[in-house]
């Protein structure tokens, strides 16, 4: 590779942010769900007064009336755009009452038909057993099944975000030489790529982006490669890294890898190698092995 | 009431209710995941008002015949009739603007 990084920015020095570091789930979090598994499974009764949270079933009385609906339901105190007024007019009524209100553009006499109050369920170890979840009879479990389940990939998350966020430090940071020859010709192979991956997956590459003329293959190659050209960079920093670290990717790695892409595939080596180019295989290669390295070094970072 | 799960095989009777709201959703899809507990929320909150969740990764059946072609899918039914749709993940206000539709529109 002709392009260098000739000053690669010592990312460490920067300070780290703390929410990048933190992937623990909060009390709060398990609070929330356990509100919503009572809320799952609370009970309906009717009640004969209207308050905010119920539900109202009404009919319409008089000669106007919403069009296809045998009944207009109200939700008091949830203010769904349009029947705000009927909401809270309906606060109060009683069961076969009437009230006069205006939904959309139509002024509507609504009885009241029905009302239904919810009472959740209390947030016990009984409501967990509901659940359903194997191994989990007590709160206590609820809460350690449920962070045994989320935290591992909150934690990958957290570790991925802290990468991230030194990639761009360094992205940003370092001073680059870049070969333009060298980056045209990269954008180029990275775009015949996905020209064929774009008609693999039935994603016509020729539509124009302005009149009814139809691009051509290499014309639709080029505007492929002019949207890739500016993560040119991204591989010459990754590759910077991976110099940095003494990592390099020989020739028994890539025969290793073209025999396994070949035989994942099911095709010919020489297929494979048709198929992927090697500047496109070590890209992937060494950012993976990369993001490795970094990943290893975020993760002491993480809260404990 | 809590989100009825939904199959090929009982989809039509689901929906068979004065208002219905369907959210199609499929195996790793991540704003399904996001739009999960959105949905769950509604369901607890809004009586007389049948929600119901169908997997269309293991029901393709029920996908082809209301041609799914992305996931979430939110369908909005009033008596059997679908009166509106949403594709994609959507904040409970955007999902309480189209509950609204099918209500009072």
């Amino acid at each position: 590779m002709k392009s260098k990084v000739t000053k690669l920015y010592a990312y460490r020095s920067a300070s780290l942010p703390a929410e990048l570091g933190r992937w623990r789930i909060a009390e709060e979090e398990i609070q929330e769900r356990l509100a919503t598994l009572a809320a799952s499974n609370s009970r309906e009764e009717k009640a004969d007064t209207v308050a905010a949270g119920d539900g109202v079933c009404c009919v319409c009385r008089g000669d106007v009336s919403l069009p296809n609906r045998g009944h207009v339901l109200l939700f008091p105190g949830r203010g769904l755009p349009g029947a705000k007024e009927a909401e809270e007019k309906a606060v109060g009524k009683k069961v076969g009452e009437q009230l006069e209100t205006t939904i959309g553009s139509r002024a509507l006499t609504l009885e009241i038909q029905e009302i239904r109050r919810r009472y959740p369920a209390a947030i016990d170890d009984a409501l967990v057993c509901k659940a359903g979840i194997a191994g989990v009879h007590t709160l206590k479990e609820y809460a350690a099944w449920y962070r045994g389940e989320h935290e591992p990939e909150r934690r990958r998350k957290a570790v991925g975000n802290i990468v991230r966020y030194w990639m761009e430090l360094m992205g940003k940071n370092s001073v680059f030489a870049i070969d333009e020859e060298e980056q045209a010709a990269w954008a180029h192979e990275t775009a015949k790529g996905m020209y064929a991956h774009m008609l693999a997956v039935g994603e016509d590459p020729h539509v124009p982006e302005e009149g009814v003329e139809f691009l051509t293959k290499e014309q639709a190659i080029a505007r492929i490669a002019k949207r890739y050209l500016p993560y040119y960079q991204n591989g010459v920093l990754v590759r910077a890294i991976a110099e940095s670290r003494g990592v390099h990717l020989d020739e028994d790695h890539i025969a290793r890898r073209y025999a396994q892409i070949a035989e994942f595939r099911g095709v010919p080596l020489a297929q494979a190698k048709a198929d992927v180019s090697e500047e496109t295989l070590l890209d992937t290669d060494y950012a993976n092995k990369v993001y490795e390295l970094l990943s290893a070094e975020a993760e002491p970072l993480l809260e404990v | 009431m809590a989100v009825l799960d939904a199959h090929d095989e009982n989809f039509e009777e689901m929906i068979h209710a004065e208002y219905a709201v369907v959210d199609f959703y499929g195996d790793n899809c991540g704003a399904c995941v996001m739009l999960a507990p959105i949905f769950e929320a509604a369901a607890n909150e809004l009586s007389f008002i049948r929600f119901v969740h169908i997997n269309v990764t293991h029901n393709r059946g029920i996908a082809d015949r209301y041609n799914i072609h992305g996931v979430p899918t939110l369908f909005f039914y009033r008596n059997g009739e679908i009166v509106h749709r949403e594709l994609g993940a959507v904040p409970r206000e955007k999902l309480d603007r189209d509950i609204a539709k099918m209500l009072y529109e």
